[in-house]
């Protein structure tokens, strides 16, 4: 573990961790560019590295992009990142009451100290979860892509039937390209380019990125230089250039133990369950701080709590929602599905056999997380510093950036410009799910978990001579797959419940 | 609009569905599910859940109709129209020219009439910007990361040279 903190010291990967993490909070502070999208952004430059590296801005971005939302929250109201929306409850009220540094300050420390436990987390439960998921058979990662998948149901749109639906679709994509078992050519229509399936990285570029590129040109079409310079204007610019970030030191850790420690719990334990993530685990906590507050009546009018329990537990989401991709290849989301595509491209395949054979990058993530965390504190200070003069960055520079590493992202990856074609008819395939309340988180969890289940399932069937029953009479696989029912359920049960309570209200 | 994205999911499921039926059986032992299972399993999934989310939506517009909201409109101005036909034509033509012209032309094309498309208006900012960004990102994925890029054909060919 130590032996890679070494390696960690190396300048090069240092100055790749800052540089990442500044993406990564320069990026999260800009309202439109979701952590998503900063990772596809910066994957093309990460081809040419080897794991370490690649893994230090990786980790950079993502640690970077979940911290930075807050800096748009608490001075404009407008979270730069879904998982900041809580911040902005208290962050823009004690902005308004002139303490937009001290919000700031406090959004910091909570990031790092949420940052830093995830990653400690990681470090000591990815190896046991790893070590236990050595006996795993096809079955149980049958069981697991299958609890990933049963989570899409709630996730990206309103409507669980267009959620699931999304997933099919996801499903359906993976499919394409050569039968791993047989070898038979599946809806390549002659097309060997197509052997290997349709990439990942292509798909995801074109349906977060190049999507979200056209709606804000349709969005800002009457205001050519961007809707950031607009609000960079006039008394809120003024109140912006103003502000100077408190240095909160960790004596506020010490002041507020309770609501620090929970958060990160209730983080790391939504953070693993696939398809919950860090914006469902900032809410939660939000609730919670506000439930068990001495003072409830503070929160939506400036409560530091308020702020400390939504940067905490999403800061605290990023190491956990890796442990099921690291040790078991599942990944819980769009973000995990990403890291792990990349971690694929530099040969390092995640598994159980990641802990035994690679402990290096399973350590190597735990250094990038920590180290990127205490990167923190100098990109947050500085980023607010400069913050009203990124929001003046005209628009069609900003997007004309995005959509050209898009296209150099989605080129290098193969070199092969049917990859580019890809990344156009996806970018439609977006706006169309956007605009039709279709979730394009569950539709990337289809495809990237099709080919686990699918592969899971025949491959278990054919090691039992066909017999079904495998998948129930082995304890932890039925387990899973229970697990999977009660999630698949969930939703559906929720809002039953929500009915009645209606109905009996009405009553 | 919606219907009309819903009959065309409807028949993209229904052409795949045919597809997989036709997948040719190549059977390793034991595999009951074989090559084609899986695609047919899933379309046909998908096409349940494509009439429910069909049946969900009529049943919103009829709900609006009865509580008199008015049909939801896309209101797209002629403005936004052109600038994202612009771009997305602009994409088209860098994907399509990138063996031909070579990557230094094509991004070059593609950034300056990207940046005008999307109402940057100052054109020597936006020809410094294309030809400024196109460089450093030939040298830093030509150079630094060796990757091959597109060098084009003919005249292209030869100036790609002076860069990388």
């Amino acid at each position: 573990m130590f032996y890679e903190l070494t390696q960690f010291l190396d300048p090069m990967i240092l100055f790749l961790i800052l540089v990442g993490t500044l993406w990564g909070v320069l990026s999260g502070a800009i309202p439109g560019i979701s952590v998503s999208m900063s990772i596809i952004l910066v994957l093309p430059f990460t081809f040419g590295m080897d794991a370490m590296r690649s893994i230090s801005v990786l980790m950079g971005v993502y640690v970077g992009g979940m911290c930075g939302g807050h800096i748009s929250a608490i001075l404009m109201r407008t979270p730069g990142t879904p998982s900041a929306a809580a911040t902005v409850f208290d962050g823009y009220p004690m902005a308004q009451q002139g303490k937009a540094g001290r919000a700031i300050g406090i959004a910091i420390l909570s990031s790092v100290f949420g940052g830093i436990i995830s990653g400690i987390f990681l470090a000591i439960f990815a190896p046991i979860l790893g070590r236990w998921a050595l006996n795993f058979q096809s079955a149980e990662f049958f069981a697991l892509a299958l609890l990933g998948l049963s989570c899409t149901a709630s996730i990206g749109s309103k409507s669980w039937s267009k959620a699931l639906l999304s997933a099919c679709l996801g499903l359906l994509l993976s499919t394409v390209g050569m039968d791993p078992f047989s070898g038979v050519q599946r809806f390549m229509f002659g097309n060997f380019a197509l052997a290997d399936g349709i990439s990942f990285i292509p798909v995801m570029i074109g349906v977060f990125a190049f999507a979200e590129i056209y709606r804000n040109i349709v969005a800002k079409a009457d205001t050519p230089e961007g809707i950031y310079r607009k609000l960079a204007k006039g008394e809120e610019r003024k109140k912006v250039e103003q502000v100077k970030v408190d240095i909160v030191g960790p004596r506020h850790i010490l002041k507020n133990p309770v609501v620090y420690i929970k958060s990160t719990l209730i983080g790391i334990g939504i953070g693993i369950i696939p398809a919950a993530g860090a914006s469902i685990a900032s809410m939660v906590a939000y609730g919670e701080a506000k439930r068990s507050s001495k003072t409830p009546e503070l929160f939506g009018h400036g409560a530091e709590e308020g702020i400390v329990a939504s940067e905490t537990s999403d800061s605290a989401a990023v190491g956990a929602t890796l442990i099921p991709t690291l040790t078991l290849g599942i990944p819980g989301g769009p973000v995990a599905a990403l890291i792990l595509v990349s971690l694929t491209m530099h040969g390092v395949v995640p598994g159980p056999q990641l802990v035994t054979q690679r402990p290096d990058v399973l350590f190597g993530i735990l250094w990038a997380i920590i180290l990127a965390s205490l990167s923190l504190f100098v990109w947050g200070f500085i980023i607010t510093k400069q913050f009203s003069k990124l929001m003046q960055v005209p628009y069609p520079i900003l997007g004309t950036v995005i959509l050209t590493l898009g296209l150099v992202g989605a080129f290098t990856l193969r070199s092969n410009i049917q990859d580019l074609v890809v990344v156009l008819i996806f970018s439609f395939v977006g706006v169309a799910f956007e605009r039709f309340n279709f979730s394009v988180p569950a539709f990337i969890l289809g495809l990237v978990l099709g080919p686990i289940a699918e592969v899971g399932f025949r491959r278990q069937l054919i090691v039992t001579g066909g017999d079904f029953t495998t998948f129930f009479t082995r304890p932890v696989s039925l387990v899973v797959l229970i697990l999977a029912v009660v999630s698949f359920a969930w939703p559906f049960i929720r809002e039953a419940r929500a009915n009645k309570k209606k109905l009996d209200n009405n009553k | 609009m919606e219907f009309l994205f819903l009959g065309f999911l409807a028949i993209v499921l229904i052409a795949y569905l045919g597809l997989a039926i036709q997948i040719p059986h190549q059977s390793v032992p034991a595999d009951v599910i074989e090559a084609n299972g899986f695609p047919i399993l899933i379309s046909v999934t998908a096409l349940v859940l494509l009439a429910f989310a069909t049946a969900e939506a009529v049943k919103k517009r009829r709900a609006d109709t009865a509580a008199g909201v008015e049909k939801e409109r896309i209101t797209l101005s002629k403005n936004a129209i052109t600038r994202l036909a612009i771009v997305v034509g602009l994409i088209v033509f860098y994907i399509f020219s990138l063996r031909t012209i070579g990557f230094i032309t094509a991004m070059a094309i593609f950034l300056f009439g990207s940046t005008t498309a999307m109402g940057s208006r100052r054109y020597v900012f936006n020809l410094i910007f294309a030809v400024g960004l196109t460089v450093i990102l030939t040298l830093v994925f030509g150079q630094l990361f060796m990757i091959m890029i597109p060098r084009g054909v003919g005249i292209f060919r030869e100036l790609s040279f002076l860069l990388h």
